[in-house]
């Protein structure tokens, strides 16, 4: 493997004349660096699963998702209003909700800062001689929340562009395609593609982006019964070999 | 013991806010921590029965600058950068006795004091004249039978540093003198703790988690009545017991165990505890690892005969409850503390202060990032 002279020779790597264009370096599939550009100018812009519709149906539902090294909890409050916010206290940052669930308020396990669905901090443990601070200061800092043909998302910058303004005619186009959508509910057994794929995360974008791989690879495609578990072994058979260091 | 009182009024918003989540996951900030901190302070080496008769050594280091220690052929103990002056091979490993320190790898030797014995040569050889070669000493300082070792030649004394400390730990726990170093305790490797080695000292210095976090432990004690003083480089907090034999820590026996508990805590990271039950004392030192890990040191004094038929079995009891219901607890909380310190949204939290009870104050902590700060005051590090 190359490593890179300087960044930016990779600003040009894939050709705009699709004749003669080459795939991105493969140092840019395993550098650390790289890994940390990802993460601040992509996965910290945009728009990131956090959870089913159903799942945040009544006031106080919660769920929690991981996006590189954040945290962040999705909680629909008292009034109805789904919020999103970094899942970090701010007394000493204690990670604050695990996994998904219901709750009346956000109570950190570590001193019992107590904050209202809304984010605002309530109460403070405290005896008699204690400081005050303005609370006001001490809140949750938001992340912004957008429900998306039933799916939630989050995004970490409170200023993105909306996930249906970004996409505009997919929601159509999947209600279209996939009939009595908003009949489906998640699946109660594992999910077919959960779980360490071994592989970068462009590795297996790439991966799914063709299928010149499909009849080679995929012997009992469309006849096999094992039907859950067939196409997430594909995948990780496939992927692992090209593997791309560890930048998941 | 010198008290200068550091008195938190009504603190302002910017006055309560806590050291900046970088300090705690910056790699630039861990090297500086070392040069700053680590290599300018009073380091736990020993205990001197380690090295209770003239060559017995042993080996230790502060955060990989190896040193040993050994009592020399007139008692004294004497510390050395453990690294011959020869091709900087290191001269003892473990703990041992020896009357002659010898080089594993060409076999220059040393006196106990340091000085260069014999070097293999033949007559013709050019060599340096022996009285030009010698260890190089480390400063070496002891309390309460601690050996304590100091990298930086120009260090203050112990006495110096943490001024009336010793005596108030021995006018507050009487019997320290008549204990000796636990049974074992030499075997005993450190703790490893993922997190920073602040967030174990940042825990150890507040029991605002105690009532809920450590339950059994919260039974054990009259949790309202705690509190806490600040030294100038140090700072000291107790705990009433809630005088309960029976209760959901471990079984005491207020007839031979000490009851209530007093903590210090020694400014950059040594603290000294007692804890009820039989006779104690404990004392600790958190070590950095790396920026996100590091370990617990522990080395613990108990009575010299056993007070009581029982007391080997409470002694049993006690430890068993550390290491499997205590140590724990705190562990989930300082982990989860390490992953928050990460998130990029998390840069400063808040110190909760209050001069009146020691269970809702954090105070010490905040005691301690200022004296931090101080120590590695010059440029702020820069985000990593
Ligand atoms: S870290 Fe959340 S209450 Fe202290
Ligand atoms: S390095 Fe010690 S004798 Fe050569
Ligand atoms: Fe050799
Ligand atoms: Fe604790």
């Amino acid at each position: 493997m190359n490593t890179p002279q300087s960044h930016a020779a990779f600003s040009n790597a894939p050709d705009a004349d699709l004749q003669s264009s080459f795939v991105l370096p493969a140092w840019t599939y395993t550098d650390p660096e790289i890994y940390g550009r990802e993460k601040r100018e992509i996965f910290y812009r945009t728009w990131h699963y956090a959870g089913h519709r159903s799942q945040l149906a009544e006031p106080g539902s919660y769920v929690t998702a991981v996006i590189a090294d954040e945290e962040v909890v999705v909680v629909r409050g008292r009034e109805g209003v789904l919020r999103g916010f970094f899942n970090v206290c701010q007394h000493r940052a204690h990670p604050l909700l695990k996994g998904a669930g219901q709750t009346k308020l956000i109570v950190c396990p570590y001193h019992f800062w107590t904050y209202d669905l809304d984010g605002s901090l309530r109460g403070v443990k405290k005896g008699s001689g204690m400081s005050c601070f303005d609370k006001g200061s001490a809140q949750l800092t938001p992340v912004a929340v957008e429900e998306f043909c039933g799916l939630v998302f989050v995004n970490l910058d409170a200023d993105a562009q909306g996930l249906a303004e970004q996409v505009p005619g997919l929601e159509k186009d999947i209600r279209r395609l996939i009939p009595r959508y908003d009949e489906q509910v998640p699946m109660q057994e594992m999910a077919m593609f959960d779980g360490d794929l071994k592989a970068g995360w462009k590795v297996t974008i790439d991966n799914i982006l063709e299928c010149n791989h499909c009849t080679n690879a995929q012997p009992g495609s469309g006849g096999s019964d094992q039907h859950g578990e067939l196409p997430e072994r594909h995948l990780r058979d496939l992927v692992a070999p090209v593997r791309a260091g560890d930048q998941d | 013991m010198p008290q200068p009182e550091t008195s938190p009024d009504r603190l302002g918003d910017r006055d309560l806010r806590a050291l900046p989540s970088k300090y705690y996951v910056s790699e630039g900030v861990f090297q500086r921590e070392k040069e700053l901190l680590f290599f300018r302070t009073w380091q736990y080496a020993c205990h001197s029965s380690e090295v209770e008769n003239p060559g017995d050594y042993v080996a230790t280091d502060i955060l990989g600058q190896n040193v040993f220690v050994v009592r020399d052929q007139d008692g004294e103990i004497r510390a050395f950068r453990n690294v011959c002056p020869h091709r900087s091979h290191k001269l003892v490993e473990g703990r041992g006795h020896t009357t002659v320190l010898v080089c594993p790898y060409h076999q220059w030797s040393f006196s106990l004091d340091g000085g260069l014995r014999r070097l293999r040569k033949t007559p013709d050889s050019q060599a340096p004249a022996a009285g030009r070669v010698c260890l190089t000493p480390v400063r070496c300082d002891r309390m309460l039978g601690f050996v304590f070792i100091n990298l930086d030649d120009d260090a203050a004394s112990i006495a110096e540093t943490w001024p009336g400390v010793e005596a108030h730990i021995l006018e507050t726990c009487p019997e320290v003198m008549s204990y000796k170093l636990a049974e074992g305790a030499s075997a005993v490797p450190p703790a490893d703790v993922d997190c920073n080695w602040r967030i174990q000292v940042d825990n150890y210095l507040e029991c605002q988690h105690c009532r809920h976090g450590h339950e059994n432990f919260a039974d054990m004690l009259d949790i309202c009545n705690q509190n806490y003083t600040l030294g100038a480089n140090h700072a000291y907090y107790f705990f009433l017991s809630a005088g309960k034999a029976d209760n959901k820590a471990y079984p005491l026996d207020p007839e031979h165990d000490v009851m209530d508990l007093h903590f210090w805590f020694l400014f950059p990271n040594i603290g000294f505890g007692q804890f009820s039950g039989p006779g104690n004392l404990s004392l600790f030192q958190w070590l950095p690892v790396h920026t996100g890990s590091g370990i617990r040191v522990n080395a613990s004094l108990e009575p010299a005969e056993p007070t009581d038929p029982g007391m080997k079995v409470r002694q049993a009891l006690r430890t068993k409850w550390g290491e499997e219901v205590l140590q724990p607890e705190d562990l989930a909380f300082m982990r989860s503390v390490q992953v928050g310190m990460h998130q990029h949204t998390f840069d400063q939290g808040w110190y909760i202060v209050d001069r009146e009870s020691q269970e809702f104050s954090e105070a010490m902590i905040r005691h301690f990032h200022q004296l931090y700060q101080a120590r590695m005051a010059a440029p702020e590090p820069s985000a990593n």
